[in-house]
């Protein structure tokens, strides 16, 4: 019994190794095609930034051409962000995407500012509106929240178009400037929205309400 | 990595290591599936003992059958105990009363006390019992006597398989039967089978006294009597090439009743040898017997509450999703991302499932029967959630005291 017990163990765990191997390689191919895609949105954001400063420091002539990349890098980095949170929810081995889901929130983060500069640059009239959420620890409740929230500023940007810079920023992302802006607008309770980094909304925020202040 | 994917992890490790291990056991017996049958000589004589309790409409053919089999006439008897039928079955059975068949009739006191009673009233040292559904092939007899060849066997099992297949029902029990009569080989070569059916085991009846006879009490008298010989130390063998066709419920209601039956008998004999856990006396009861069923019932136990666990609290997520969703006057189908992310488990659990697949294939291969594809998708994914829900009630009944016979 004690032979045919050890044979069953020995393949038993080789059949493991091989789930194991298998399930490195899909998580390490799924985590190099999100940085594959993120180090792309880098280059994008240090574009934007230069192109701001060049703006600041040469004159208006680029504005239309600087929103329009501006727009093009915040759809593009909004995918980014959809890719790693649903990995987010798969088993991994790995905490490499929680680095990455970092290094997204600095790249929303960079926009956010991007686009304030560009607006004080251009004369633009678009409004920024920042979501900020926590993505650990959080109830029931609040994972819906964000959701639900999620949902209602994705129906205000399509009917805004590109009257509306929508930038999720995930609040618990151990980031000194995202800490910085938590504190800065004494956001305590999560979802927030801040429009214009004027009004701060705390908690499930109705459409209505926003749309008082963005008004498009 | 989660709790929850660390328990289903282990669960499906244990359970490849076990379908790993009936693999190799296979692999170590395939090629010594039947035996030399014994000449009329060598053969013993053996009283056939039939329990019967309302099997009016089945006695005669099944008797009919029995007296045709290919086995001495004057090496045999028939044993037809009435276990106080309200239907004409001892009425039927009287009529082929005569030097080699006797048909007695007793009060009701349920199909264990009839087997004790048809044991006491056996004239030969070999008793065979067998249920009143079940029909033996010609050879099943004599081919089980085969293996009586050492001092210490103390019973035989045979083969069986399901006699009408016109239900779904019926179809999933011979579906389950070929893979199980494949295992029950495979445990033979380490002395693990663990039940003695009743549709047909052959006993040795001195070995049977001397342990006690059937438990009364029990819901599963042929799982009893199996863990208790086992435990004294008595060796069980099953006879691959006996085959023996019985029926089995046609209707979700009967097979429901059935299982319930089965189970709960199963968890009353558990806790019955649960004492003898890793006591080397206890022979393979307690070195492998309880300790594979307390694992098997704490890891089943585990895997449904985290599951019920899972699917609360994402059905509550779900439903506070839809009421916010709609209270702010949002579509809750909008932005809806169906995309998934195949993860470990979902890896490791489709090499478990090839692994499954390729078991099935040998079964299949050595009775030479394929089921039909819809049968084998309801048997590996509808089956086994029915039989998990089944196992919840059952556990639900035993703690209830519920414990019925549960008859159809």
């Amino acid at each position: 019994m004690k032979r045919i017990f050890i044979q069953a163990g020995i393949l038993t765990l080789f059949v493991f190794l091989i789930g194991i191997m298998i399930g490195v390689w899909l998580d390490n191919f799924r985590l190099a095609s999100i940085s594959n895609s993120l180090s792309e949105s880098d280059i994008n954001s240090y574009d934007a930034r230069l192109l701001n400063s060049y703006i600041g420091t040469f004159g208006k002539n680029y504005c239309n051409v600087a929103l329009e990349q501006n727009l093009e890098y915040n759809n593009k980095i909004y995918e980014d962000g959809k890719n790693i949170e649903s990995r987010l929810t798969a088993s991994s081995f790995s905490s490499n995407t929680m680095q990455e889901w970092r290094r997204y929130t600095l790249l929303q983060t960079q926009f956010w500012l991007n686009s304030i500069e560009l607006k004080d640059n251009c004369n633009f009239t678009y409004h920024t509106v920042v979501h900020l959420f926590r993505l650990q620890n959080t109830t029931t409740t609040e994972e819906v929240d964000n959701k639900v929230q999620s949902n209602i500023l994705l129906s205000l940007k399509e009917k805004c178009g590109n009257k509306m810079m929508l930038i999720p920023i995930t609040a618990d992302s151990n980031l000194v400037t995202v800490g910085a802006i938590s504190k800065q607008f004494n956001v305590t309770e999560y979802p927030a929205i801040i429009i214009d980094e004027s009004h701060v909304f705390q908690g499930l925020t109705a459409k209505d309400k926003l749309n008082s202040v963005i008004q498009c | 990595m989660q709790f929850t994917t660390i328990t289903y992890l282990l669960i499906l490790f244990i359970l490849n290591f076990f379908t790993i291990f009936h693999l190799i056991l296979w692999f170590e017996v395939r090629n010594k599936l039947k035996r030399k049958p014994l000449s009329n000589s060598e053969l013993p004589n053996v009283s056939v003992i039939v329990p019967t309790y309302n099997e009016g409409k089945l006695i005669s053919t099944s008797l009919k059958k029995l007296l045709s089999i290919n086995y001495p006439r004057n090496k045999y008897e028939v044993l037809v105990i009435d276990d106080g039928s309200t239907d004409d079955t001892y009425e039927i059975a009287k009529k082929f009363q005569s030097k080699n068949i006797r048909v007695f009739k007793k009060k009701n006191s349920g199909k264990a006390a009839s087997m004790n009673f048809g044991i006491k009233m056996a004239r030969y040292d070999y008793v065979a019992i067998m249920d009143a559904d079940s029909f033996l092939e010609k050879n099943s007899l004599r081919q089980c006597m085969a293996y009586f060849d050492e001092y210490d066997v103390a019973a035989v099992t045979s083969h069986i398989l399901v006699k009408r297949q016109t239900t779904i029902w019926e179809k999933l029990q011979q579906a389950e039967y070929m893979i199980v009569s494949v295992f029950r080989k495979a445990q033979e070569h380490l002395n693990l089978i663990s039940v003695t059916p009743g549709p047909l085991s052959v006993y040795n009846k001195k070995i049977l006294v001397k342990v006690g006879g059937f438990d009364e009490k029990n819901l599963v008298e042929d799982v009893e009597i199996d863990w208790r010989l086992l435990k004294n130390g008595y060796k069980i063998r099953m006879a691959f090439d006996a085959i023996v066709h019985s029926f089995y419920p046609d209707n979700l209601k009967w097979w429901w009743k059935q299982r319930t039956r089965w189970t709960i008998g199963g968890i009353q004999t558990f806790f019955k040898y649960l004492r003898f856990i890793f006591d080397k006396k206890a022979h393979n009861v307690g070195r492998f017997i309880v300790p594979i069923s307390l694992l098997v019932y704490v890891l089943s136990l585990l895997g449904i509450i985290i599951f019920m666990y899972l699917t609360a609290t994402r059905a509550f997520a779900y439903f506070l999703y839809l009421t916010t969703s709609l209270s702010f006057g949002i579509n809750p189908f909008s932005n809806f991302d169906i995309s998934y992310n195949v993860d470990l488990l979902v890896i490791y659990g489709i090499l478990i499932f090839l692994f499954s697949l390729y078991t099935i294939r040998l079964s299949t291969k050595v009775h030479k029967e394929d089921p039909s594809i819809p049968v084998l998708a309801i048997f590996l994914t509808l089956y086994p959630i029915l039989l998990t829900i089944n196992l919840l009630t059952s556990i639900y009944k035993f703690l209830r005291n519920e414990r019925g016979w549960m008859t159809k």
